[in-house]
């Protein structure tokens, strides 16, 4: 093989690969955080050790809804995952489990900050919940779900532009 | 011997009145010609057995409830033009319109006194506001509801008839971290 013959073959090679990697599907255009809830009325230590307060800001926000509003509200799960352009990507707060789980999709842009997405939630396995909520940054979508010990799981869904640290 | 598509569409029973006769007639005495009938015959009935006559879109309601949707968006937007006027308006409407304009600016520099200092008025855009959600409920029993919240500063769905989580369900050690929750600063801006 002469020299030639040799370094077209090693460009059209390195061409390849590079076209395999770069898939525009695998953008990320945002970041999605899920964190849930826990609003009791009553014994707030029943839900654990694990669970942990919520700031002050937060507890505040959520109680001005009257739908949402509890006595107390506890942090009990928590993920950030990347939202792609084409793919769909899945959030677990609660690490392995799959108790609760939701999918998410990129489905249109409407405006600079104003993104639809497909958003399912699964609880013990079973799809809940499907919907296209216009998610806005800094607003986020908060489903009042299942019970659990005696309060009411609150799953928060929010969008940020960019993309997360890790993962 | 009838014609390729004749036979075809014999195969298929696909054939009527007296073409039907004919290729029969013809057929009878082809065994090869009737097997493949019979062979036709079976997988029709196999597929009418096992495939549904029709089958529903998968999530139909949140289906149906985007595409009316996406229907109401586009007749907003394909509104039709108010109906432009012929004959002598077309001619004398510019005219007036620009008369108009001169007189308004003429009257505008006698009546609105000396214009003041000051921050100028903040430019107001309306701007339509997103329809709700579509929502899909695939379990029986249980129920949705879509509001937005001024006081939350949060789109809320409350659902309700959902089954709870079994109290021995015990939360996760990763449910537990004692650093501080993400936030904005620790996303790296897109590039």
């Amino acid at each position: 093989m002469n020299r030639r013959r040799a370094i077209t073959l090693i460009a059209l090679g390195g061409a390849g690969m590079a076209n395999a990697q770069t898939d525009p599907g695998r953008d990320v255009i945002g970041t999605v955080t899920v964190v849930v809830y826990l609003g009791t009325d009553g014994d707030a230590t029943a839900a654990g050790p694990r669970a942990k307060p919520v700031p002050d800001e937060v507890a505040a926000r959520l109680s001005r809804e009257e739908k949402l509003k509890f006595a107390s509200y506890l942090e009990i799960g928590r993920d950030m995952m990347p939202l792609y352009r084409t793919y769909e990507n899945w959030a677990k707060p609660f690490g392995e489990s799959n108790e609760v789980v939701l999918r998410f999709e990129a489905q249109s842009k409407l405006s600079k900050e104003l993104m639809r997405m497909d958003v399912e939630l699964w609880v013990s396995r079973k799809k809940i919940l499907k919907t296209d909520a216009a998610m806005t940054p800094d607003k986020p979508l908060l489903v009042l779900g299942p019970e659990w010990r005696g309060g009411r799981l609150i799953i928060s869904v929010e969008l940020k532009p960019g993309k997360p640290k890790s993962k | 011997m009838p014609d390729e598509e004749m036979l075809a569409l014999w195969v298929d029973d696909e054939l009527t009145g007296e073409s039907a006769a004919t290729v029969s007639a013809w057929a009878a005495t082809q065994p090869e010609w009737l097997a493949r009938r019979e062979e036709a015959r079976q997988i029709k009935q196999l597929l009418r057995a096992h495939l549904p006559a029709s089958e529903e879109p998968p999530y139909a309601d949140f289906f149906n409830s985007r595409i009316s949707r996406e229907i109401a968006r586009e007749a907003v937007a394909a509104a039709p033009p108010a109906k432009a006027k012929g004959g002598f308006w077309r001619f004398f409407l510019p005219a007036t319109a620009v008369a108009g304009m001169a007189l308004c600016f003429w009257a505008g520099t006698r009546v609105v006194p000396a214009r003041q200092a000051g921050p100028a008025a903040p430019v107001i855009v309306a701007t339509a506001p997103e329809p709700a959600p579509a929502l899909y409920i695939p379990e029986q029993g249980v129920t949705a509801a879509y509001f937005m919240s001024p006081a939350a500063h949060a789109e809320v769905i409350v659902l309700n008839g959902v089954a709870s989580l079994p109290d021995s369900f015990e939360l996760p050690d990763t449910a537990s971290v004692e650093e501080p929750a993400p936030t904005t600063a620790d996303i790296t801006p897109p590039r």
